[in-house]
């Protein structure tokens, strides 16, 4: 792939990789958070756990970055045609994925920093894991549909389905909120700190419905682009297309794990064995990298179907 | 009767899919340096083999490559073009 990048690519690599560095230096300078001093992670086991979580981060920035700038060029490419103007609003989900996965991580070692205004960055925090996938998922789903409307292939069930398919993400997260005894203000039942700092009103209206309007989008939008990849013709273009859809479905399920563990309180996540939780965090993370990394690559072939021109 | 451009269009679409007409268009335009209405049954070969070794290049399938090649080629021999 790196053969591939041009210099505007290299240099918005390499000002994430600066981000990353700025990352690692928040991480060390923050102190540890009530709730990993409550469950012993501190010194050298702290800052650890802390690196572990650094390299992930900077491959899942790197992969998600490239997966936005290849379908970005992609969608430049055929910008004047009816599917240019899909993987257009595509890119546009791409890159608020991308900015969310960027700017989220910098809140924890943020709030640790400055535990005076712990409150309103544990919000942010919370609305960052919630309004950037509600966004870039809106995004890839209206990509979606219009590229099935391009090649005018029934577009029936989706509705339907997307909502069977979303039942067991939707009750368990909702459990997962009504069952947190320290979701609102109050310090109480033993909380070092509320997950959400939010009365139950608000949690509901702006961060329980938004999520699982996220989740039924993103949902839809791979829906859609296997509804796109069934309908369409061309063996040539449906093993490019494949290929990049095996990342997109793979990005959005990961994503959509991935928030769901996130945004429900990592105190909760705490109390939990440690090792396994880490596993599974990892796991998603290097899914969500790995979507991102088959994506980058089937737009870069998509692309060369619509440029090569043999000698 | 079908423009032949847009038969050359209809015989990679199997392939191509939604990008046949774009590809086979620019294929026209760079190799031969006509407007797609004015290709000819004499520039199908010369065009088949450019259209073959662009998909070359993007994919290793020969089973692929082979049949669309025959599939331009054919146009040549369709009885309402050659008349």
């Amino acid at each position: 792939m790196n053969n591939l990048m041009n210099r505007k690519e290299s240099i918005i690599l390499f000002a994430t990789s600066v981000l990353w560095v700025v990352y690692i230096v928040m991480l060390f300078l923050s102190p540890p958070s009530p709730g990993a001093v409550s469950a012993g992670i501190v010194g050298i086991k702290l800052r650890f756990l802390q690196i572990t979580f650094a390299v992930p981060y900077l491959l899942t920035w790197i992969m998600a970055l490239l997966g936005w700038m290849r379908v970005s060029n992609y969608a430049k490419t055929i910008a004047e045609h009816p599917d240019g103007k899909g993987f257009d609003l595509i890119a546009k989900g791409l890159f608020a994925l991308f900015i969310g996965i960027l700017i989220t991580p910098f809140l924890g070692p943020l709030k640790n920093i400055f535990s005076n205004i712990a409150a309103p960055i544990t919000v942010i925090q919370i609305f960052s894991f919630i309004w950037f996938p509600l966004i870039g998922f809106t995004f890839l789903f209206l990509g979606t549909r219009r590229l099935v409307n391009s090649v005018k292939v029934e577009s029936g069930s989706t509705v339907l389905h997307s909502f069977l398919f979303m039942l067991p993400f939707a009750s368990l997260y909702i459990a997962l909120i009504v069952t947190d005894n320290c979701r609102q203000f109050s310090v109480i039942n033993g909380c070092t700190t509320p997950t959400y700092y939010l009365s139950d009103m608000y949690i509901l209206f702006t961060i329980a419905i938004p999520f699982l309007s996220a989740i039924w989008a993103g949902i839809c939008a791979i829906l859609n682009a296997r509804k796109y990849y069934n309908g369409v013709t061309g063996t040539v273009y449906r093993e490019m297309f494949g290929q990049w859809l095996k990342g997109f479905s793979l990005l959005i399920a990961a994503a959509i794990i991935l928030n769901l563990l996130l945004s429900t309180g990592t105190l909760r996540l705490g109390h939990l064995a440690l090792l396994p939780i880490l596993a599974v965090l990892y796991i998603f993370l290097g899914v969500q990298a790995a979507g991102y990394r088959l994506i980058a690559i089937g737009a870069e072939k998509l692309r060369k179907i619509e440029t090569v021109t043999s000698v | 009767m079908q423009m032949l451009y847009e038969q050359v269009i209809r015989a990679t679409k199997p392939f191509l899919g939604p990008v046949s007409r774009r590809f086979v268009v620019r294929h026209i335009e760079t190799h031969l340096q006509k407007k797609p209405e004015d290709l000819s049954l004499d520039d199908i070969p010369f065009l088949a083999q450019k259209i073959v070794a662009s998909i070359n290049a993007i994919t290793d399938d020969k089973k692929t490559i082979s049949a669309l090649h025959e599939n331009i080629l054919a146009l040549v021999r369709t009885p309402a073009n050659a008349e």
